[in-house]
């Protein structure tokens, strides 16, 4: 499925930026969707999904957030989402974190 | 049964985020940290830091595949060596640190012909270009506790990034004319309903990439009263009519705007849009805008480098003068280029929060990694400089996210025998200068 990356900061994730980043990938590795987003991709809170976006992938797991709008895919920002952030350069060198689109599917 | 000698209460500011909270009191007993008194959850762990197991202790140098330990001298002459070799290296971070050290790092940019580049290309660098450009109609956070009625968050959620920026300058704080919420009103505006939308009056939810037209779309109803013809479909038209109303009827109106405006879109097109808009409202009654910076002292690199250099940040000195081009100096553009051969990063971690695009990039570079805290940056670094850290173990000034200057006092003694980062820098720049 299509979806929008919207990366975000959180307190936990903010706890963690001084020394314990090595924390980041086990405790903020999911991504929040629209309960009717998981159900079109087939997923359960707790199961793997992978994002992509040209040749990078990461790999969380789905949470379930009514809250999100349809098509919205929502992530703590940590190292490892930054894999899928590309260089844009009609954004004058800036980083392009939010609004990024994206493929998001469940791992079989 | 453990005696205590000595309690004392130091009065310190928070070294971690842009409120750069000056009313933060830590008790000390016989020097170690008892209890921190108005404090978030990440000013208390930032300060509680100093005495974590999980810092850099030592000055390591890269042999091989391992890294050695080496004195503070043999690592600055190493890295006097790598940066005087270097063609254009490119020197980045500079927001969790003091001001001092800042114009320290500037400094040796230059005699290096190098780069200098702050964590502004990753969060509000489009609001400096948009600043350069127009200028910024703004306020310190003073008059908005003072006077606001009516603020807005526009891609900024503080109850996450900004715990305190609620009680202390915004929503909640008791201000000379505004004494309490009950004569604010708030309004959220977003791609998704934060907890920060969940206590506004109104929230108003945008299509993600749609802020501009979102801007453009309310600054149109606010001069003309109506919609324009073709509407913004990315969002409620009768969500923006209410918002204007409650706009035009504000005496003093705020905008605090976050990364969901500056990472977005049309990148700085935004906030010259969002400017445009505010300078419109000043018809009305007194508006002003002020970006939701994230490191404590972001803000003071952006002034530090502006005052020396003419430019808050992207600062290219290869050709002996400062140039500053964003989407050719920034530390993104560099190194997604390969423009540079040699990253010396301080208090940053590039290798942690740049787009994986340009982090490929850096393979066999060489890296000096000045940090208080291992990082990915500094696991990947030839050199590892380990330091104190800013504002709790040493002292400094940072600027606040509405620039203005707050003084940062060390907190406790540490533990470590270790050089601040203005410390260290000296002995850089001394022994750059020497050689040169
Ligand atoms: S709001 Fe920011 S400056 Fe204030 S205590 Fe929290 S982290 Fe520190």
């Amino acid at each position: 499925m299509k979806a929008i990356l919207i990366t975000a900061r959180s307190i936990r994730q903010g706890e963690l930026i001084e020394g314990l980043k090595h924390l980041m990938s086990t405790e903020l590795n999911f991504c929040d969707l629209n309960p009717e987003d998981m159900l079109k991709i087939d997923v359960k809170n707790g199961d793997k999904v992978v994002l992509r976006r040209d040749n990078s992938e990461i790999f969380l797991k789905a949470r379930c957030n009514p809250t999100l709008p349809l098509g919205l895919v929502y992530v703590i920002v940590h190292p490892e989402v930054n894999k899928l952030i590309p260089y844009n350069k009609s954004l004058r060198g800036m980083m392009p974190g939010k609004g990024l689109e994206i493929e998001i599917e469940k791992i079989p | 049964m453990k005696i205590i000698v000595n309690r004392i209460i130091v009065k310190a500011t928070c070294p971690y985020c842009g409120c750069l909270c000056d009313d933060v009191e830590v008790t000390l007993e016989d020097g170690e940290i008892y209890s921190i008194k108005n404090a978030c959850p990440l000013g208390r762990m930032k300060i509680n830091s100093a005495t974590s197991n999980v810092r850099n202790l030592k000055y390591l140098i890269k042999s091989g595949n391992d890294k050695i330990e080496v004195t503070v001298d043999e690592a600055v002459e190493e890295t006097a060596n790598l940066l005087l070799s270097a063609d254009k290296p490119i020197l980045y971070g500079w927001s969790n640190t003091s001001c001092e050290a800042q114009r320290l790092g500037l400094k040796i940019a230059k005699i290096l012909r190098g780069v200098w580049d702050n964590t502004t290309s990753v969060c509000h660098g489009t609001a400096a270009i948009a600043t350069a450009e127009s200028g910024i109609p703004s306020a310190t956070l003073g008059e908005v506790k003072n006077r606001a009625d009516l603020i807005i968050y526009w891609g900024s959620n503080p109850l996450e990034a900004h715990p305190r920026h609620f009680k202390r300058y915004s929503y909640y704080s008791k201000g000379r004319f505004v004494s309490n919420n009950a004569r604010r009103k708030m309004i959220v505006i977003d791609v998704r309903e934060t907890s920060a939308a969940r206590l506004a009056d109104k929230f108003i939810q945008v299509k993600p990439n749609s802020d501009y037209k979102v801007i453009s779309t309310l600054h149109h109803i606010i001069k003309f009263g109506e919609p324009p013809e073709r509407k913004a479909a990315e969002v409620n038209i009768n969500d923006l009519m209410e918002a204007a109303k409650l706009i035009k009827e504000a005496k003093f109106g705020v905008v605090f705007f976050g990364l969901g405006l500056t990472m977005t879109g049309y990148g700085y097109c935004n906030l010259d849009a969002l400017y445009s808009l505010i300078r419109e409202l000043n018809r009305f009654s007194k508006w002003v805008t002020i970006p939701m910076r994230g490191h404590y002292n972001v803000t003071g690199a952006n002034i530090v480098a502006s005052y020396m250099t003419g430019f808050p940040f992207a600062v290219d000195f290869s050709t002996g003068k400062p140039y500053y081009n964003p989407g050719e100096t920034t530390i993104i553009d560099l190194l997604y280029h390969n423009e540079c051969d040699l990253l010396m990063s301080v208090a940053a971690d590039p290798l942690g929060t740049l787009p994986g695009e340009v982090v490929s990039k850096t393979i066999g570079m060489k890296i000096i990694a000045q940090d208080p805290f291992p990082t990915p940056t500094t696991e990947a670094a030839d050199i590892v400089l380990p330091t104190l850290i800013c504002g709790v173990e040493t002292g400094g000034t940072a600027y606040r996210m509405d620039g203005v200057p707050i003084p940062l006092k060390p907190i406790l003694k540490s533990r470590l025998n270790l050089l601040s980062d203005e410390e260290l820098l000296k002995k850089i720049l001394e022994r750059i200068s020497w050689r040169r």
